[in-house]
């Protein structure tokens, strides 16, 4: 499969728009729910994704083959939301730092009688598509300093450094912001998943 | 033994990816276990990442990539 994707690479190098329109098929749902999970919301993943694949086409002379396609494409997904995040006026974000442990004036949890647990899996106690739509209100919610680094930390798995390098910070502000961002999103999933439990 | 929940929760992260030092981590896991409510929400911050994971694995929208490729043919055709 490998070898057949860098022949339609060659081609689509070749200017092949056709060759293109494979790569397209093959890899948009990859790029979508990076685009998805970076921006937080589908119609900016829709746009983000889309100028991704174009601006992939316009450099695709510049790919040589170092990475893999896919991961040369989602590089450059990344900074297409970036970019996009940094330009775009910025929405009031209805903060989650309600959703982080509450504690009382000892420093210990305000509330020992409930169970701070979340479901193993979610799924299995709510509709899936419920899930989905509270997960994705959570992240929509969580203001990017945290989305962002989190969402390339936890779910595309970049080490520390290497998402420190592609937002401009140390590894350390990533681990603490990465950190924030489970705290926030952990309480957010409780409430709404057991809150009421 | 680290006696504060406060003291104990910026410590989770570190402590899940094994990077805490070792006088500390034993701090920390002293603590862990006399605070059932720490250990929950430890065990949560754990299972965070794979929750939002499974959930966001959504397929592009149909026609998305009908749409790039006819923006990539217009592009095209006018250079």
């Amino acid at each position: 499969v490998e070898e057949a994707e860098d022949e339609v690479v060659a081609r689509a190098q070749a200017g092949d728009v056709d060759a293109f329109a494979l790569l397209v098929r093959a890899h948009q749902t990859r790029v979508y729910r990076l685009a998805l999970r970076l921006m937080g919301n589908a119609a900016d993943a829709e746009e983000v994704a889309q100028d991704a694949f174009l601006r992939a086409h316009e450099r695709i002379a510049e790919f040589r083959g170092d990475a893999r396609f896919v991961t040369w494409l989602c590089r450059i997904a990344t900074n297409t939301a970036l970019m996009r995040l940094r330009s775009a006026a910025r929405r009031p974000v209805e903060s989650l730092d309600a959703y982080l442990p509450a504690l009382d004036e000892h420093g210990l949890h305000a509330r020992q009688d409930l169970d701070l647990s979340l479901p193993e899996d979610p799924e299995t106690s709510a509709d899936r598509r419920e899930v989905q739509a509270i997960v994705l209100e959570g992240l929509s919610r969580l203001s990017e300093r945290y989305r962002v680094p989190f969402v390339l930390r936890d779910l595309e798995g970049l080490p520390a450094p290497e998402v420190g390098a592609l937002l401009g910070l140390d590894p350390a502000t990533v681990r603490q912001r990465v950190h924030r961002a489970r705290l926030m999103l952990r309480g957010w999933l409780w409430q709404r998943l057991r809150g009421d439990a | 033994v680290i006696t504060a929940c406060r003291d104990a929760l910026p410590l989770m992260s570190d402590y899940l990816e094994g990077s805490l030092a070792e006088p500390t981590r034993v701090a920390f896991e002293g603590h862990l276990g006399i605070c059932p409510r720490c250990r929950e929400v430890l065990r949560s911050l754990e299972i965070v990442p794979a929750i939002v994971s499974r959930a966001t694995e959504v397929d592009a929208p149909d026609g998305l990539a009908d749409e790039i490729v006819e923006r990539l043919r217009t592009t095209s055709s006018r250079s």
